[in-house]
């Protein structure tokens, strides 16, 4: 294995070989380091998380997209109904989608049309 | 071969069915034929449903894995086991799917035979190249750890409801650029605006959902994977396409042209990112 250590702000690195006795035991820096054993080991590695702000990021999703829904298809409607001498005018405006409000005006305009008074 | 494969085979040859008796229609131009298109539509689309559920089905089987490898790999008893939206070719053929739902659920306001035709013909291409290329994988393979779990449904479904209407708005888009004769300018983008706000807040429940989940997988909400810095991009785009049409009043060829580099995003983030740039939704490649 190879050891790496700091002198006098330089980076050197050493080899301890275990199976040669002169490369097992060195003095580093005047401190005796001896290899005794390698092994393997296992390990594994796991990541706690905690969230007590998690409910605000749900929140904040769910609010995004009930906000984007409503606002693409709601909508402000407004229907006019004047009556004149020759009889009822009728008129509508839609803030969105205004052919489908169209379509549906002229229907609800053509059931509409045959009721007097 | 599986009943799966053969079905959306035959799924394959209705959409070059749909796409024939549309161009039956535009040399006769009557009435029936049209008729003849949307009934051949729901039948198209109900076969192809069945062929998605029975892949579903199959995976459950063991003899799928038999089929495929000869032998039963041994972790998986009972077969893998999963809704069809795991890999690229379940995605392509998924994607079809999707175009097929828009249809329906847009065909009051898609009466442009037009429109349909390309969408069948679109339909066609993925469903196409799903069952043709040799690159394409078309296995029922385990779902790897990271995908097993029900958002799985929810993120991939909104998605590509997202994807399919953005595919609808782009041919808008390029009919108007184009100009073809017989339709008007302004039926087209009243449609490329529908099929925007249809798609524009599935992304965002497509991204939002993916956030959720890439929290519960990931353990982080947003990596800065390609596929997430791309949704991100393709959403800037049409954010900036219903903004610009709402309070800057855009109109015409400059909608037009937006809806186009919006579709050009879509399928960079749905291919390009799979087959040009890795990263941690690689798993939809080849």
């Amino acid at each position: 294995m190879q050891l790496a250590y700091r002198e006098e702000g330089e980076t050197k690195t050493s080899w301890f070989v275990r199976d040669v006795p002169r490369l097992r035991e060195k003095e580093i820096m005047g401190v005796p380091v001896r290899l005794t054993s390698i092994g393997d080991e296992f390990y594994t590695g796991l990541e706690v998380a905690r969230d007590p702000g998690i409910w605000v990021v749900w929140t904040g999703f769910a609010l995004i997209l009930f906000g984007l829904y409503s606002n693409f298809f709601m909508c402000y409607r407004r229907i006019y109904l004047l009556r004149t001498s020759e009889g009822v005018l009728v008129a509508g405006t839609s803030s969105r989608n205004k052919e489908a409000f169209r379509e549906e005006f002229e229907k609800w305009r053509e059931t509409a049309h045959g009721i007097k008074r | 071969m599986a009943l799966n494969d053969k079905l959306l085979g035959i799924v394959t040859l209705f959409y070059l069915a749909l796409f024939f008796i549309h161009l039956i229609y535009f040399a006769t131009k009557k009435e029936a034929v049209l008729r003849a298109v949307r009934l051949l539509l729901c039948v198209t689309f109900g076969l192809h449903s069945v062929g998605l559920a029975v892949r579903w089905v199959e995976s459950y089987s063991p003899w799928t894995l038999v089929s495929w490898y000869g032998v039963l790999p041994l972790p998986y008893p009972h077969g893998p086991g999963h809704a069809p939206l795991s890999n690229f070719y379940e995605s392509l053929i998924f994607y079809a799917w999707c175009i097929a739902l828009i249809l329906l659920l847009m065909k009051k306001s898609l009466r442009v035979p037009l429109i349909t035709m390309l969408a069948a013909l679109a339909a066609l291409f993925f469903m196409g190249y799903a069952s043709l290329s040799p690159s394409v994988d078309r296995h029922i393979e385990p779902l790897i750890p990271a995908l097993q779990s029900n958002w799985l449904h929810v993120h991939v479904f909104t998605c590509f409801i997202a994807y399919a209407s953005f595919a609808v708005s782009f041919l808008c888009g390029l009919l108007y650029m184009l100009k073809p004769k017989g339709i008007q300018a302004g039926k087209l983008e009243e449609i490329n605006y529908q099929s925007v706000v249809v798609g524009f807040p599935m992304l965002t429940a497509g991204i939002l959902t993916g956030a959720v989940w890439a929290h519960y997988a990931w353990g982080s909400y947003w990596s800065w994977d390609p596929k997430e810095t791309w949704s991100l991009i393709t959403w800037i785009v049409y954010a900036l396409f219903l903004h610009a049409r709402f309070t800057r009043g855009w109109k015409g060829r400059r909608i037009a042209l937006l809806s186009i580099i919006g579709f050009m995003s879509v399928i960079f983030t749905y291919l390009g990112v799979n087959f040009i740039l890795a990263g941690l939704h690689s798993y939809g490649a080849a």
